[in-house]
């Protein structure tokens, strides 16, 4: 067996995880007619409990317990990452994709390829490179997060604009718009958006081979995508104050003063409910192209849900976790109160996913987000190292808003940032 | 002479207004509904009231938690500070009325962990509940919150010059037990600083946050600001804006009911504890 799996090379800092502890999970077995197999499962969407209690009243053998904790990003990961090394853990916990590789590098998560292997082809291939690092699987996706633009059809009419295929159409109804009425702008272009840019570019800005990280943050297919930004930002033609989902965010696309979004197809709902004023007004069209007739598309967010370090029953964990993203009962709830776009790919012809949307005139939008998430680069990969790297990110776009830099500048700082941040925590790395 | 008065004046209306801007925006915000929030001015009212409205889905949201995380945070703060306020007055009591080897080497421990900020024990307290088994229960953030460093302080300073020798002898030679003594003579006469030890205890649990996060999974035992913390953790994905910023309203009236009630005891039992030090 020459199976160095990047798991095992990742993990420089034993995390001295004591296996024997996972009381949370240790029901008894079921031997026939026994007590039941006893699963834990920790997330914050709303909805995940109602697929839970469906789950339960459908299965005797395994019963799960569905606990709420903050989002990954605001405390969630840490606290999973705690009770890990606490032996607490539970089996089953949310996980978005960008943060699979980071629990891997934290060692906590437990290897389901051959518990899951069976699973894969009910779901869109690039998900399950998502769940999945150098051929090992660690999770079961769930969700997707297609994007497309979101555009003020109003206001595009208003001066004559027709909707953009392409990124230099993009630019020039951005300058037609601008010169129409100069206060208003075609974009808030967010830092968060710019990995989704990226990702249909064709970046690929962290791979790995054998067990060597390669990091690709200012890649040329990056750098065209940072030039044309920058080219905009200097023009003064998108605006680059806002972070997102701020009060002034939300009230410049119900005014129309900001005339698209990049967005999501979990975008969708927020709008109906932060602008309220703009029903009827927004359309959503395919989020514009490289070269004109390409299909390319990238993703943003999108989660699974991942079996932990510890777990005593990972066989029942992967039936429920596979049961939760692909079963229609499950999935009609998910849609309709947790508003996820699924992994499954049979879930894409569900009817509650394929209607038209009266927020958006009746437009049949899911068929923009369903040509999306069938059409995603496939082999994008996100590092071990997350949060930091998100933080990083952030920063190093926010400096070239605020115009004391340029992004392809600040994407070559990062880059070299980047490799360094991983270096000092004893991967090896190429960059 | 009026002139400094005016401008005196100004200064602290200006330092008023500066910290009472946030209260007033939670205010004027708690009262708009979700499409008011982002549009016209975040500083005075919109076109209808819906506090009303707001405040009934906020007691209604996700099954009626919130009102649940109310009771919760109650009980973690007013159980876990009268038990507090007790250790506290018999731990500064002993360290004041009784000379014992090491006392005052003890004293220096107790003084010494009012430097630590409580968060930064929350993860070896969560890996001692965790192999004890608490974790994940009332106790779990209840144990935690009965000790109070500052509370020790407070109460030895307090009882040294407020509890005199002079009657604790007469109350022996009346036969009075130790025991009797404390409950009966000195918890009155210290009740001033037992008043403020209970407050900072009561606020400091109320708003704890880092310590119920790691130890309670389980959202049927979490306090107020972990809920709050939650609800606001998903507005990404989850519009609950109006709800956030109303429950976060309602979150602080009981600190504030809390203030307005025990003021006058917490301000002489501020300056006791500041002067006879």
């Amino acid at each position: 067996m020459k199976k160095t799996t990047i798991a095992a090379a990742l993990v420089v800092l034993p995390l001295a995880v004591t296996a024997c502890g996972s009381s949370s999970s240790d029901g008894p077995t079921s031997g026939g007619g026994a007590a039941p197999v006893k699963l834990e499962f920790w997330g914050w969407a709303p909805g995940y409990d109602k697929s839970v209690e469906l789950f339960n009243a459908g299965h005797k053998d395994v019963q799960v317990t569905f606990n709420k904790l903050p989002s990954g990003g605001k405390g969630g990961y840490d606290k999973m990452f705690t009770a890990v090394k606490a032996g607490n853990a539970p089996c089953l916990a949310q996980v978005g994709f960008e943060s699979m590789p980071t629990f891997l590098l934290e060692n906590a998560l437990e290897d389901i390829t051959s518990e899951a292997g069976s699973a894969q082809g009910q779901f869109i291939p690039w998900t399950w490179n998502q769940v999945s690092l150098v051929g090992r699987t660690y999770g079961i996706p769930v969700d997707t997060g297609p994007t497309a633009l979101y555009y003020r059809k109003d206001v595009f009419d208003k001066y004559g604009i027709a909707v953009p295929k392409t990124w230099d159409e993009y630019a020039k109804a951005a300058e037609k718009l601008h010169q129409a009425d100069p206060e208003a702008y075609i974009l808030n272009l967010r830092a968060v958006d710019l990995a989704g840019l990226a990702w249909q570019s064709g970046a690929k800005w962290f791979s790995t081979a054998g067990d060597t990280w390669k990091v690709a943050v200012n890649s040329p297919e990056t750098r065209r995508m940072a030039e044309y930004w920058q080219g905009l930002i200097d023009k003064k033609l998108v605006n680059v104050t806002d972070e997102g989902y701020s009060a002034a965010w939300w009230s410049s696309l119900q005014s129309g003063k900001v005339a698209t979004a990049i967005g999501a197809v979990w975008l969708r709902p927020l709008i109906a409910e932060n602008a309220p004023a703009a029903k009827g007004k927004f359309a959503v069209a395919p989020m514009p192209q490289w070269a004109a007739g390409e299909k390319k598309f990238g993703n943003e967010g999108g989660s699974s849900t991942a079996v932990l370090k510890g777990c005593a029953h990972k066989k029942e964990a992967v039936e429920f976790a596979t049961w939760m993203s692909t079963d229609p009962a499950s999935l009609k709830n998910l849609i309709k109160v947790t508003g996820i776009y699924p992994a499954a790919s049979a879930g894409l012809s569900l009817p509650e996913v394929d209607t038209g949307v009266e927020y958006f005139g009746g437009q049949n939008i899911f068929q923009v987000f369903a040509e999306a998430a069938q059409n995603t680069d496939t082999s994008w990969q996100w590092g071990p190292m997350q949060s930091q790297f998100g933080a990083d990110l952030t920063d190093s776009v926010n400096v070239a808003y605020s115009g004391k830099g340029t992004l392809p500048a600040q994407l070559d700082i990062l880059q070299g940032k980047t490799v360094e941040v991983m270096k000092s925590k004893g991967l090896k790395v190429e960059g | 002479m009026r002139a400094t008065r005016m401008s005196t004046l100004v200064l602290l209306l200006a330092i008023a207004g500066y910290f009472l801007l946030p209260v007033w925006w939670l205010i004027v915000s708690a009262t708009k509904s979700k499409g008011e929030l982002f549009g016209g001015n975040g500083f005075w009212f919109g076109a209808e009231l819906h506090l009303a409205d707001n405040v009934g889905r906020v007691f209604t949201h996700s099954g009626g938690a919130f009102p649940r995380w109310v009771l919760n945070s109650l009980l973690y703060s007013a159980g876990g500070a009268v038990a507090a306020t007790l250790l506290a007055a018999m731990a500064g009591y002993s360290l004041a009325k009784y000379p014992f080897r090491g006392r005052e080497g003890l004293f220096a421990v107790i003084i010494g962990a009012v430097l630590i900020p409580p968060p930064l024990l929350a993860l070896p307290l969560y890996l001692l509940a965790s192999s004890t088994g608490v974790v994940n229960t009332y106790w779990s953030v209840l144990i935690p919150s009965v000790v109070t460093p500052f509370g020790v302080y407070l109460a030895r300073v307090y009882a040294t010059s407020s509890v005199p020798e002079e009657l604790i002898d007469a109350a022996r030679i009346d036969g009075a037990g130790d025991l009797r003594i404390f409950f009966t003579v000195a918890l009155r006469l210290m009740s001033p600083a037992l008043v403020t030890i209970f407050l900072f205890q009561f606020v400091g649990i109320w708003n704890n946050f880092f310590l119920p996060l790691m130890m309670l999974a389980d959202d049927k035992l979490w306090p107020l600001t972990l809920g709050l913390y939650f609800w606001n953790s998903q507005l990404r994905d989850q519009p609950w804006y109006d709800i956030v910023v109303t429950g976060s309203l309602i979150s602080v009236v009981p600190l504030v009911i809390a203030f307005i009630v025990l003021q006058r005891y917490w301000r002489s039992g501020l300056a006791a504890g500041s002067l006879k030090a």
